[in-house]
């Protein structure tokens, strides 16, 4: 069977350029690859990738020991920081940290936490008024 | 799950469900998958006997994998289509220094149809020509104008840029049609 290009002189005597032609060539095969039969994959292929996703599928017990995987995150990283005495160190540590943000001291924090929001920080306040104004001479 | 009620679920969702012992998802999979897999590979290597290989350790590979999955981050088939093309890379570097003309023949073709005979021609003329291109054009150009994937898909794929694989794309038919352009007559393309 003759195939004639799509276009060309059957359409309004409108010629296809080198280009188009190439193109046109080009789509053509390219749909016969899509629709080449032999391209149809044999069953006994489906057969063996079915038989392998069998052998490979997870028992119902593998999801319940992947769920162990945090455990053995935890275990490497306690492994990396020095093991648990380096853990119990930094423990300690934090709690310190919390316990003297929470009761400083006078040494520390002359009025303490509290200090900062009663009358004697007033004197650190500035409210000037709208027409008030200072110079840098005066400070 | 009922078999057909799992037609309209993706891939990633049916892998999880395959990886949580489902076994009627690992059959919609590989009903849905192996023909996309298969293909691919067998266009890339122009050979059928390892393309079914190829396609055998792609789904293998995603069986494997499937625990570690997780669902939304990657389109199942993107992530195919990039183990084929590795995997069919691999065999063409060793069957490397082959010579053209030793790609085995087209089968002889029994039916007497001359239309399906001359279908048949083009297509194998089709592979002859993309076995001629370098290895990303080739992969580049079947993923765009045979399995139909997107610029953007395919650049993913390739993980490339979307303009690389437009330059890809158009140098590989540029060189396709050259081939090609001496076996016009021969295949059927006049140009009255």
């Amino acid at each position: 069977m003759q195939r004639l290009w799509p276009g060309g002189e059957r359409n309004w005597g409108i010629t296809m350029t080198e280009n188009e032609r190439e193109n046109a060539m080009l789509d053509d095969l390219f749909g016969a690859a899509q629709q080449d039969p032999r391209q149809e994959v044999p069953s006994d292929l489906i057969a063996r990738v079915l038989a392998d996703a069998e052998a490979n599928q997870p028992t119902v017990d593998e999801p319940v020991r992947r769920a162990h995987k945090f455990g053995h995150r935890w275990k490497q990283f306690v492994a990396v920081i020095g093991g648990w005495p380096s853990v119990t160190g930094l423990a300690a540590a934090t709690v310190a940290g919390v316990w003297i943000g929470f009761n400083a001291s006078e040494t520390m924090l002359p009025y303490g936490l509290s200090g900062l929001m009663t009358e004697n920080v007033e004197g650190y306040l500035i409210d000037l008024a709208a027409d008030d104004y200072f110079d840098f001479e005066d400070l | 799950m009922p078999f057909d009620a799992q037609d309209d679920i993706s891939d990633d969702a049916l892998l999880v469900l395959y990886a949580n012992g489902d076994a009627a998802a690992a059959r919609v999979l590989t009903l849905r998958l192996t023909p996309r897999v298969f293909g691919h590979a067998n266009r890339l290597l122009g050979d059928r006997a390892e393309a079914e290989d190829v396609a055998q350790e792609a789904m293998l590979r995603l069986w494997k994998i499937a625990p570690e999955w997780r669902q939304g981050e990657a389109k199942v088939t993107t992530w195919l289509y990039r183990v084929v093309a590795n995997l069919c890379t691999d065999r063409l570097r060793k069957k490397r220094g082959v010579a053209l003309d030793a790609v085995p023949e087209p089968e002889d073709d029994t039916a007497s149809v001359v239309d399906k005979m001359q279908d048949r021609a083009r297509v194998d003329a089709l592979q002859a020509a993309l076995a001629q291109l370098p290895e990303r054009q080739r992969q580049a150009v079947v993923l765009r104008h045979i399995d139909g994937l997107a610029n953007p898909e395919i650049a993913e794929v390739m993980e490339i840029s979307v303009e690389a694989v437009e330059s890809l794309t158009a140098r590989g038919k540029r060189t396709l049609a050259a081939a090609l352009a001496g076996r016009r007559e021969e295949l059927g393309y006049h140009d009255d």
